[in-house]
């Protein structure tokens, strides 16, 4: 909870300089502090309840604290998305690095994120909301001084596009039961077509003219004394967000301006008037809902009466639309009397009353990317929604939602301003709107992931090719149309190796492969690699920006796409490197750190060697990772291309035994790198382990990766699995045994992991591949002890039955054994694939080298050991981890050496 | 010479595997003796150490033990037994042939020092060519070496003479009789432990001699109790304690790996029982190997070949 009482610390510390800004007076500041004091004090009490209950169920906390079950989810979304909810295993949908970030330095994050990442819609909401003044709206963009902002957090917590609550999306203001649903546009109670009788307005509206009409209304009734909506500034259909305290007035905001107006920041100025009326598009709506949930800047809500919104596909900033009419029409704004949308088609009016129309498709690659993020067509938050989607030309479509709204059409009724006609959900009309609302959302949510073909489960459990066969060159080309190309990568920071990806994807969108593969060598040395075996759902793809909406940019695929491009047209791209220096540098081990480390100082001129214990390069990627995950294929070409710039390996030397360090020290080795991997393998404490069929999952996987014992007896080395084989872990390593187990025969796999799926740490594509191969999944589920027949071969497992208890040190929920609940299980092999250790074949062999209490190597951030000129990367110091971030030790070691070596 | 040395290594590595000499042991057919090239590992070789070996591409991984090395010449000296596929296809390599893949030393060398009291070295079938080295070793630190050989039939004995430079006493059974004394070595084990005080015996052979040797001397029944060496021959792959392949269990449980917590280890502590049921974990598969190879080159196969 500390962040929380951070916030109003750092009210206190800023009263004078808030008071300065002027946004609050001192009564208004006060108040201010009360709201926000109650609020978190709240978030306090909940907080506590989810520990002491252990559990997030909004409805029995909400009973808990006497508050709303809805109000409680708003308050579960915001501690989720501020980070306080990380303890239970809830983080913020992508904003988690850069909270975990401010927290650390006791601030909270502000929305230049939202900008940076491109999730800004321009509402201007954080312009009024800012109690500094720190944030300025410019040009269709803000910018925040960071000298000025005292990292209050309140834009970040008020923004509609850090999160919005689904709560909120579909809550409705007050209890109406005429209230309908509709799932393409939202609740509503009527819907009409509608019509201005006001000749003075018809003149000037964009399409029925019920905007301007309805705040008329308001204005002579005396509902509202002033409105906040768009006029144009002095260059021609630039907007200009205005408050307009009469219906004389009014008539200069009628019509669209296509371009988007951040109208609500001025919102803070509202305080001069009693009521306001507010128009402006669904982001804008939302994020007045947001802030009427949220207590973040009371006194500029209160007064608003109504929410008129403005049905939208999506805006352009004001240059983007200089843009279109320049490259689409060769026109300049001065000489456009009107713009409009209409029958999917984009309008120009000339002043001469003629026009000029492209397809609504030309004109999508000017749209703001913010709108990307929307889902909204029409208006769903506000109290009444205007647009002309369903109506002919001349008319508006009128959603009425709320009582408010209702009422104010009803008087606009009375007093004659309006013709209607009402639209029920079986005509054309509603169908139209509700047609083009479920495109956007669809646009929104059918922006997916290509899905690479891949071979059949039942035929391929019967060999060992590769499951997926890669992106076509167009769905390639498709995807990479998809990135947004954010201007600060949030997928980069979840790369180990930071990779610049919106870069060399940006190159595949160009078509220019070769540049994209080129570009991509100069951050990872192995891609064809890493497009196969790295977590992305944990790292890159986690942290995609579009991860938001459940479907991140492909980026795995899109690396392995590239790499295999390279490989099909033998292009093997050799990275430059620099003319020999002829310092001499040891690798040992040839797993992916040691050839990391081998690559990146052959680049710059090193002469390197590399001693591998095995007949073969790789390490686990070619004794543990099997050919239909990885084709060794791809491991040896890998290794060509780090023969072609000169790198020399020798294999079947063990470090240690074959050769010692100091006999590298004799050969005139000046640096060395160890990459020799976690090997030793963990047996679990039970009884039976000697029995025949038990044998851990390195001795299976080796057999068949390494000696090729799937290939038996045309290779010599054999492998025996049975009828029934049960795989105890939930890693790679147990996927990968489970897997190959299937393929060499067995009749059934079982899967036996002691925490629950949500916990399994195998990647998810292969836990995906491996449910679609059948194999059978018993989570919660621990081996007790192994029974042997006479002759001492295995036939059963006893197991326990598992409960997630309270979280451990490592924050996941520790298993413990449910009484009473062993129970049997058949099978005529056991692979145990639980973890491994280091492996101490070299580390004994240097005594003077620092070891941790599990015996890997002690090491800093670069890899320099104890020993003055050796380093180290990868599974030895880390413990088993994954590949790329084995490559990312070496390559820093690389670093390293060079550093240690032009400096020797 | 500091040049000379690093030129020397980087040589080394990239030499041939190969066989310098090759000749049949006994006269049985089934015992092969061959001296092979790998200087880098005749140089740091020792009693106890095993190498592995893969013949070819398609080959598996196959541990021998070191029967003699030579630092001068730069060749180790190994002895197997044709049993399998795998060792068939070895002995149809000639002298001048190379090897694919040798790797070594691997595992733990012997201790060797100049103890009080006699060491009693038991070798048996194949397991004698291993004792050669250790025998070697010790008595040149200044041990009184007994060394007992034994085998089926005086077929099957071999490096009777140069055993017998390494022994202060050399004693030779065989269970028919054909040569030396009738019966097992365990019957002339118990006489000397009976006779005089041993300081530890060294057992290297077939499981079941290594077992019946460590029932002799564990003190059980009235003879005294003499610490035992046994050196394992489990079924490896990568030797260097990665895969868990090699693992045998204690008598009271624990699991070690011959490869690298061996191979030669304390007889008494081994559970040999398990150790013989998982021996014969591959039976099936090595039968085919072998059907398979010698189908394919024309070999009747020999049935008495275990
Ligand atoms: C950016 C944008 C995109 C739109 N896209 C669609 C669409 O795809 N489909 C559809 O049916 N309708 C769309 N509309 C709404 C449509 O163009 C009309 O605004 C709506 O039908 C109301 O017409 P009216 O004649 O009743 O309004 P009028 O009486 O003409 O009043 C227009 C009102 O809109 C406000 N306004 C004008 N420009 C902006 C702006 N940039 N931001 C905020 N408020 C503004 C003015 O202040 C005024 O109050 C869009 C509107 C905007 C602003
Ligand atoms: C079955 C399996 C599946 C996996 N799946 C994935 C996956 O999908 N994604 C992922 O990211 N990660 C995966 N991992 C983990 C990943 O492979 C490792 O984290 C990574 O390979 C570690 O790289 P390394 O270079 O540190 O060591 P290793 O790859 O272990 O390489 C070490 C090398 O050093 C050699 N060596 C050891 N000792 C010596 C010596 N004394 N002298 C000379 N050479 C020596 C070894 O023979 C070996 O070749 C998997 C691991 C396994 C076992
Ligand atoms: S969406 Fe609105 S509140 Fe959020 S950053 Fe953009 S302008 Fe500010
Ligand atoms: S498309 Fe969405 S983000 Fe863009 S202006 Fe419309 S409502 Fe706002
Ligand atoms: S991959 Fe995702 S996060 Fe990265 S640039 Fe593209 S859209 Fe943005
Ligand atoms: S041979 Fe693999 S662990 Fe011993």
């Amino acid at each position: 909870m500390s962040g929380h009482s951070i916030l109003l610390k750092i009210f206190d510390d800023n009263k004078d300089k808030i008071l300065e800004a002027g946004k609050y007076d001192k009564t208004e500041y006060d108040e201010f502090i009360i709201n926000l004091k109650n609020a978190e004090n709240i978030r306090i009490n909940i907080l506590e309840n989810i520990k002491e209950m252990n559990s997030i169920d909004a409805k029995k906390l909400g009973e808990k604290s006497g508050i709303s079950e809805q109000a409680m989810q708003c308050n579960i979304e915001y501690l989720k998305e501020l980070g306080s909810l990380k303890f239970m295993g809830e983080t913020s949908r992508f904003f988690q690095n850069i909270i975990d970030e401010s927290l650390k330095k006791d601030t909270f994050p502000n929305v230049s994120i939202i900008r940076d990442t491109n999730l800004c819609c321009g509402c201007g909401l954080c312009v009024s909301i800012c109690p500094v003044n720190a944030i300025t709206y410019i040009e269709g963009t803000f910018e925040l001084n960071e000298e000025i902002c005292i990292n209050c957090g309140l834009c970040f917590a008020g923004c509609p596009r850090s999160f919005f609550p689904r709560v909120i999306k579909h809550s409705n203001e007050g209890i109406n039961t005429t209230i309908k649903h509709s799932e393409s546009v939202n609740n509503y109670m009527e819907i009409y077509s509608a019509q201005t009788q006001d000749t003075q307005i018809k003149q000037v509206a964009q399409d029925g003219g019920i905007v301007t009409t309805l705040l008329k209304t308001a204005f002579q009734e005396g509902l509202i004394d002033a409105t906040l909506a768009v006029g144009e500034s002095e260059n021609p259909h630039c907007p200009l967000p205005m408050f307009v305290r009469n219906e004389i007035e009014l008539l200069k905001t009628s019509g669209t301006k296509y371009s988007n107006t951040p109208s609500l920041k001025i919102l803070s100025q509202s305080k001069k008037f009693n009521k306001i009326a507010v128009v402006g598009t669904p982001c804008m709506m939302e994020a007045l809902k947001k802030m009427s949930f949220y207590p973040l800047n009371k006194p500029f809500y209160e007064n608003i009466s109504f929410k008129i919104g403005l049905f939208c596909m999506e805006s352009f900033d004001y240059n983007s639309i200089l843009e279109l009419l320049h490259n689409e029409f060769d026109r300049s704004p001065a000489h456009v009397k009107k713009m409009d949308i209409d029958k999917g088609r984009f309008y120009l009016y000339n002043e001469d009353g003629t026009s000029v129309d492209i397809p609504l498709k030309r004109i999508k690659k000017y749209g703001r990317l913010g709108c990307f993020f929307c889902d909204d067509l029409t208006a769903e938050q506000a109290d009444i929604s205007i647009g002309s989607i369903g109506s002919e030309s001349g008319w508006s479509t009128v959603i009425i939602r709320t009582q408010k709204g209702a009422d104010l059409f009803e008087r606009a009724l009375k007093r004659n301003l309006i013709d209607k006609k009402k639209i029920n959900e079986e005509e054309k009309s509603f169908i139209t709107l509700s047609n083009i609302a479920k495109s956007k959302q669809k646009t929104y949510k059918d922006n997916r992931r290509p899905k690479m073909i891949e071979q059949e489960p039942k035929k391929r459990i019967k060999n060992f090719d590769e499951v997926p066969f890669g992106l076509t060159e167009d769905l390639a080309f498709k995807e990479s149309l998809r990135c947004l190309q954010c201007g600060r990568p949030l997928c980069v920071t979840g790369c180990p190796v930071n990779i610049d990806i919106p870069g060399f994807i940006k190159r595949i969108k160009l078509k220019k492969n070769f540049d994209a593969i080129h570009h991509i060598k100069t951050y990872n040395l192995l891609p064809a690699i890493c497009g196969r075996v790295c977590p992305q759902e944990l790292q890159c793809e986690n942290s995609c920006l579009l991860n938001s909406l459940g479907e991140p940019i492909s980026i795995g695929y899109l690396e392995r796409y590239i790499a295999d491009w390279e490989r099909k047209n033998q292009l093997k791209e050799c990275p430059d490197c620099k003319p020999t220096n002829n310092k001499k540098v040891a690798i040992i081990g040839s797993g992916p750190a040691g050839l990391t480390c081998a690559g990146e100082l052959a680049m710059k001129g090193y002469d390197v060697t590399i001693f591998e214990a095995f007949h073969e390069g790789g390490g686990v990627l070619v004794y543990g990772i099997p050919e239909f995950r990885l084709p060794k294929e791809i491991v040896k070409s890998e290794i060509e291309t780090l023969k072609m710039i000169n790198v020399k390996i020798h294999y079947n030397s063990i470090i240690g035994k074959t050769l010692s360090i100091d006999d590298l020290r004799e050969m005139r080795f000046k640096a060395f790198f160890i990459g020799v991997g976690a090997g030793l393998p963990i047996f679990i404490q039970v009884p039976g382990l000697n029995l025949n069929g038990v044998l851990t999952a390195n001795e299976f996987l080796t057999r068949s990766n390494l000696m090729k014992a799937y290939r038996f007896p045309e290779y010599d080395t054999p492998i025996r699995v049975g009828k029934v084989v049960t795989v105890v872990g939930g890693g790679n390593v147990a996927m990968d045994s489970a897997r190959t187990a299937l393929r060499l025969g067995a009749e059934k796999v079982i899967m036996v992991y002691r925490r629950s799926e949500a916990e399994m740490p195998a990647r998810k594509e292969e836990y995906h591949h491996g449910k679609e191969e059948g194999i059978d999944f018993r989570f919660l589920t621990d081996p007790i002890r192994f029974i042997g027949d006479e002759n001492d071969n295995v036939k059963e497992m006893e197991v326990v039955s598992m409960e997630l208890g309270e979280p451990d040190a490592s924050g996941r929920r520790r298993p413990l054994p449910i009484p009473n609940s062993e129970h049997i299980i058949e099978t005529d092999t056991i692979i145990l694939a639980i973890g491994a250790n280091a492996n101490p074949i070299l580390t004994r062999s240097i005594p003077e080298l620092k070891l941790n209490k599990r015996g890997y190597i002690e090491t800093d951030e670069n890899g320099q050991t104890s020993i003055e000129g050796v380093f180290a990367g990868g599974d030895i110091v880390t413990g088993s981890a994954t590949v790329i971030s084995a490559m990312g030790a070496g390559k820093k070691a690389a670093g390293a050496i060079d550093n240690y070596l032009t400096n020797l | 010479m500091f040049l000379i040395k690093n030129e020397y290594y980087f040589n080394v590595l990239k030499m041939p595997y190969k066989i310098l000499k090759k000749k049949d042991l006994g006269s049985s057919n089934m015992l092969v003796e061959m001296e092979l090239e790998v200087p880098l590992i005749a140089k740091k070789a020792r009693a106890g150490n095993f190498i592995l070996i893969r013949i070819n591409e398609k080959g598996e991984r196959i541990p021998l033990t070191v029967a003699d090395y030579d630092r001068n010449k730069g060749t180790i000296t190994i002895v197997f037994q044709i049993v399998g596929k795998s060792t068939k296809l070895l002995s149809d390599l000639n002298e001048g042939n190379e090897l694919l893949d040798v790797v070594g030393p691997l595992g733990n060398e012997i201790h060797v020092k100049r103890y009080e009291n006699p060491i009693i070295i038991v070798g048996g079938g194949v397991g004698i060519a291993p004792c050669y080295p250790q025998a070697k070793e010790l008595k040149e630190a200044g041990n009184k070496i007994i060394t007992i050989i034994g085998a089926r039939n005086k077929d099957l004995l071999f490096w009777k003479e140069k055993m017998a430079t390494v022994s202060d006493e050399f004693i030779v059974c065989t269970d028919d009789g054909s040569e030396g004394r009738k019966g097992v070595v365990t019957d002339p084990l118990k006489e000397i432990i009976k006779r005089e005080t041993i300081d530890h015996v060294i057992a290297i052979g077939p499981l079941i001699m290594m077992k019946f040797v460590t029932l002799t001397t564990n003190g059980s029944g009235d003879l005294p109790k003499v610490k035992t060496w046994v050196s394992l021959n489990t079924i490896m792959i990568d030797g260097t304690g990665m895969c868990g392949g090699c693992r045998f269990s204690t008598l009271d449980g624990e699991i070690y790996f011959a490869c690298v917590d061996g191979p030669d280890v304390d007889g008494h502590s081994v559970d040999f029982d398990n150790l013989l049921k998982r021996s014969g974990r591959f039976k099936d598969q090595e039968e085919e190997s072998m059907r398979c190879y010698c189908q394919e080159h024309g070999y009747s196969q020999k049935k008495e070949v275990q």
